[in-house]
């Protein structure tokens, strides 16, 4: 699943460019990142609205256990940085291991 | 005639700035920008030296100033966004062994959705910035 700033026409735009088969959630309003506590408190580096957003979410990746914890996380601290795909699909396959064996 | 020499040195400069901006651009396309920027950071400035010195050495309105003033101008850019690019995350921000709070937003079709749904269920959930 995604979270970010755009509109779901935007979305449905990167969905389609990335041919993507995860949910594309919408947060213009970064409710969702205020609830997580990633809205970047740095200076904002994004095109302003209508554009773009008042504000930005910190590039983080999390993986959420199945009781709804928080069980690994990549931040970037730098918005030019990216979670490594190898990472995140290492992080995947020891968490499906670890739950499969459970 | 204008004297060309300071193209000797804008030329450079334009395709000192715009080869590492075109290696930038590929890392970025790739997700490969190196932790360390110090090799472009430092690229981008000898580059744009470079053509600052062919402007103050040309005439303005002399049109051989271009190379050097794309040169300038697209160090100045990448420098600064470079420069704005340090992400500061809340004190209250996320971490591990938390428990992912409830929420509620809308997916890329406008139908609402709950995290409730998540439950019993793995997830990678992924925050990025946006497309523009």
């Amino acid at each position: 699943m995604t979270i970010s700033t755009d509109t779901p026409a935007q979305l449905r735009k990167g969905h389609l460019r990335h041919g993507l088969g995860a949910t594309m959630l919408s947060d213009r309003d970064l409710n969702v990142t205020d609830r997580f506590g990633l809205r970047n408190q740095g200076r904002h580096s994004g095109p302003p609205p209508p554009i773009g957003a008042k504000a930005l979410p910190v590039p983080t990746s999390l993986l959420v256990n199945t009781e709804g914890r928080i069980v690994w996380m990549d931040q970037s601290m730098n918005y030019q940085h990216r979670s490594d795909p190898d990472t995140v699909r290492a992080a995947l396959q020891t968490h499906f291991d670890k739950r499969d064996s459970q | 005639m204008p004297d060309i020499h300071h193209l000797y040195l804008g030329i450079p400069a334009l395709l000192i700035v715009g080869g590492s901006f075109a290696l930038w651009i590929r890392a970025f396309q790739r997700v490969a920008i190196p932790k360390d920027r110090t090799t472009y950071v430092v690229t981008w400035i000898v580059g744009g030296s470079i053509g600052l010195g062919a402007l103050m050495m040309s005439e303005s309105g002399d049109l051989t100033r271009i190379p050097a003033w794309f040169a300038v101008s697209t160090s100045v850019i990448l420098l600064l966004l470079v420069s704005i690019s340090r992400q500061v995350p809340a004190e209250n921000t996320i971490r591990v062994s938390d428990c992912m709070p409830t929420f509620t937003a809308i997916d890329e079709h406008g139908e609402p959705f709950n995290s409730l749904s998540l439950q019993g269920h793995l997830a990678l959930i992924k925050f990025f910035r946006a497309h523009w």
